[in-house]
């Protein structure tokens, strides 16, 4: 076999080639994304509504009969459906959490022959990292539920479908039988993004009754019939029950926690600048003054029941919900401040799974706030997505199917989560006499408040954390995490 | 009229290629990947760092991205923390190691492979799994492991991982403690290419084990050494698991690294063009450090 010569001259030849063509594939046409296509024009049919013709009937002596005419066949279209787990819906379970779905899709094709679903169930933990990487490679779904933060992230990302003009060809019947508060968590600026779906209200505070029993303070629970309390109403109830076991667990008021990959998943906590009537920015002017009396009091209570009070866990800094979590199921917090129904619909499904032990009762009560300000409970609309369409053949049949994901027959789904969805007539059908939901529809949901939905929304909402860390790591008294939060707010906002 | 010159290939250069063809056919796949996957993203990266690129458009902006870098604290603050957290990595992990090899190099060769084989065992468990059982270890609760521990003596639980002031301490931890079972077989390698005769000679001459070891082992296994020093540094400085999956990069940014920001800055904030200018920049840094660990790398030792 001969031996290969290569001396230096030949090998700098053969490597500049290569550099060359490295360089030449490089920089070929940049990877520009095209905008997102336009919501369809205001005269595009809607598909739902429509009654078939009526048959004809037998033709009057001799009169000939015109040959009917073959309605013209749909074009075939694959719509992209992703979804989190559903095992408490329909036919789901812990072995198939998609079965639901799968149901739906087999449902919705055999009426829609024209159309494919390819449907993927996503992960609650990896789901939303995957959403992400999903669009970055323009490989993301055409309709995903968003809980409401997600919904919120999408929004200011600018990547879903306005479907104003989709939404006003809808019967004013079906347009009326969603609550209005949940078409008002799904606009931005006068247009629509999504279909409401789930109408959580997820603000709602909840008591763990179990632990208020042991401790002897059923007296400073919060009364019927709307569940309200102040601030100095739920210190004292932190205070009482802040408490060492027998067996030298530790019980706590309340856990708080600071540490999350992303500021918009510690929305919760939100609910303490709401207490004295602060909010984190304002959408309209497009300011925060956070740093004013109200927003440094928040921090100052927050701060407070760490290192002052001593009825939350020290190291608020680096907690996680993890950490949250742990402690509520180890019946070791008292108060959580958000999910108050979710967690009590959800307590037998968790103690049959042994996530956590009866005896182990919750009590869904409104978040605190202080005497004459104004009770908000941080929104939590679920929102049927409906992501930007770059081919807008496909886009009827996306808006449709996602109108018929959130009709009110397949809304009754929830009547295995929570007698509270986005539809009026679903929810009375569901509830019935319900108190609870009762108690939702006539003093949680008038009080929601919605997630802010700016372009720098995910940013800010970092910079709350932040700015919540650095308080309760010491390097900033609470005064001056507000005000650095305040400028640093107003510094994305305003574009400096 | 004067024509452009255009020199094709020198006619030795096609012989040598149509000779040895087969070689080059079997080079073209690997380095097909290695253009596709590597070179290409890293020459395209490079030309994002000019750019403002979000979900939706691109535009030129020429060096914004670089001077918005250079007055980001936060990325000088990653910078610190990374550059701390490979300063002690290295040094004391490839120590650990050392130490490890030569505690098991006088042993018989049938324990020497039971103690090769536990410890690379980590090596091969997904990093993920690891950092999940560190963060049960960590609790801050007096169920973690250690804090558990801690109670048995009576003491308050740790915040471990919550405390600005331990956490990069603790995240270290995760790094150090059974992290080190590659270096070990490598070095355990080296040492056993070492000629006996060597030790033979020192004992002969009244050498103790000590002085064995700094004298003879120490200096011909000095090569193993800095190129594990090199692969550390280099791995180091790209260390992410960690601080993902247990602290989030904080409390307060105190285990935020590179990596990590460069992940935050592009997959939580997308901003492409920014992170690709902080993966540059790191680049260059990596770059820089390894020229230097390979300008030591190049003296020669003889026997």
């Amino acid at each position: 076999m001969s031996t290969m010569k290569m001396n230096r001259r030949n090998f700098i030849k053969l490597a500049a080639l290569t550099a060359t063509s490295t360089a030449l594939a490089s920089c070929g046409a940049p990877a520009t994304v095209s905008a997102p296509t336009q919501a369809p024009a205001a005269n595009t049919p809607v598909p739902a509504a429509t009654n078939a013709p009526a048959a004809t009937t037998a033709p009057v002596e001799n009169t000939p009969v015109p040959a009917p005419t073959q309605p013209p066949a749909k074009a075939s279209v694959t719509l992209k459906w992703w979804d989190f787990p559903r095992s408490w819906a329909g036919a789901g379970s812990a072995e198939k959490p998609n079965a639901w779905n799968e149901d739906l899709v087999k449902q919705y094709t055999a009426e829609n022959p024209n159309v494919t679903i390819e449907f993927t169930g996503v992960s609650w933990s990896d789901g939303p990292q995957k959403l992400d990487v999903a669009l970055t490679a323009d490989q993301g779904p055409d309709v995903m539920y968003g809980y409401p933060a997600l919904f919120g992230k999408m929004l200011s990302l600018n990547v879903l479908q306005d479907i104003t003009n989709y939404v006003s060809l809808m019967p004013k019947d079906d347009y009326n039988d969603f609550y209005e508060a949940g078409w008002k968590f799904v606009s931005n600026q006068g247009k629509i993004f999504g279909f409401p779906w789930y109408y959580g209200t997820e603000g709602e505070w909840a008591i763990n009754t179990t632990i208020v029993k042991e401790a002897g303070a059923e007296d400073l629970l919060p009364k019927a019939p709307d569940f309200a309390w102040t601030p100095d109403q739920m210190l004292e109830l932190y205070k009482k029950c802040t408490f060492k076991r027998a067996n030298g667990d530790q019980v706590w008021g309340t856990v708080v926690y600071t540490s999350d990959p992303q500021g918009i998943n510690l929305w919760p906590y939100w609910s303490f600048p709401y207490m004295y009537g602060a909010i984190l920015y304002s959408e309209q002017d497009r300011k925060s003054d956070f740093g004013s009396e109200a927003g440094v009091k928040s921090f100052q209570l927050l701060y407070d029941l760490v290192n002052k009070y001593k009825v939350a866990p020290p190291g608020a800094a680096g907690l996680t919900s993890d950490n949250l979590n742990e402690l509520w199921n180890r019946k070791q917090d008292t108060v959580r401040v958000s999910s108050g129904v979710e967690i009590m619909n959800g307590l037998k499904t968790a103690i049959e799974a042994g996530t956590i032990q009866a005896p182990f009762e919750v009590l869904p009560v409104l978040p605190p706030v202080e005497k004459g300000q104004q009770q908000k409970v941080s929104g939590a609309v679920g929102v049927m997505m409906v992501f930007a369409q770059k081919d807008s053949s496909k886009s009827d049949e996306v808006f449709k199917f996602a109108e018929w994901l959130t009709n009110a027959k397949n809304m009754e789904v929830f009547n295995q989560l929570s007698k509270l969805c986005a539809r009026k007539s679903t929810t009375a059908k569901m509830s019935g006499d319900d108190p609870l939901t009762k108690w939702r529809i006539q003093y949680v949901l008038p009080n929601m408040a919605s997630y802010s939905k700016a372009p720098e929304d995910i940013k800010i909402d970092d910079a709350w954390m932040q700015a919540l860390q650095a308080m309760y790591d010491g390097k900033q008294t609470p005064e001056a995490a507000a005000k650095a939060f305040q400028d640093e707010a107003n510094k994305l906002l305003q574009g400096a | 009229m004067n024509s452009a010159k255009f020199h094709m290939p020198s006619h030795s250069l096609l012989r040598e290629i149509r000779k040895n063809l087969w070689i080059y056919l079997v080079l073209i796949p690997p380095f097909a990947l290695l253009l596709i996957f590597t070179l290409i993203p890293i020459v395209q990266s490079f030309l994002l760092s000019f750019k403002e690129w979000t979900l939706h458009s691109t535009r030129w902006i020429g060096l914004a991205n670089f001077t918005h870098l250079v007055a980001d604290p936060v990325f000088g603050k990653a910078l610190l923390n990374t550059a701390i957290y490979t300063a002690v990595v290295v040094p004391t992990g490839t120590a650990i190691a050392l130490f490890l090899a030569e505690l098991v190099r006088p042993q018989p060769a049938a324990v020497q492979t039971f103690f090769k084989s536990a410890f690379y065992l980590p090596a091969v468990v997904a990093a993920v799994v690891i950092v999940l059982v560190w963060r049960w270890i960590y609790n801050p609760a007096n169920y973690g492991l250690l804090n558990y521990l801690l109670s048995l003596f009576h003491k308050d639980p740790v915040l471990w991982l919550q405390d600005s002031r331990l956490a990069l301490a603790a995240l270290t931890a995760t790094s150090l403690v059974g992290g080190q079972g590659g270096a070990v077989v490598f070095i355990l390698a080296a040492m056993g290419g070492i000629p006996i005769h060597l030790y033979e000679s020192a004992r002969l001459d009244g050498s103790t084990r000590s002085k064995e070891f700094w004298y003879i082992t120490l200096p011909l296994i000095t090569p193993t050494l800095l190129y594990l020093a090199v692969m550390g540094t280099i791995g180091s400085f790209q260390v992410f698991t960690g601080t993902y999956l247990l602290t989030n990069g904080g409390p307060n940014y105190a285990t935020t690294t590179s990596v990590f920001y460069i992940y935050k800055t592009g997959f939580q904030h997308f901003e492409f063009g920014y992170a690709s200018v902080q993966a540059i920049v790191l680049f260059l840094i990596i770059m820089a450090c390894s020229a230097f660990l390979f300008k030591m790398l190049s003296e020669e030792f003889e026997y």
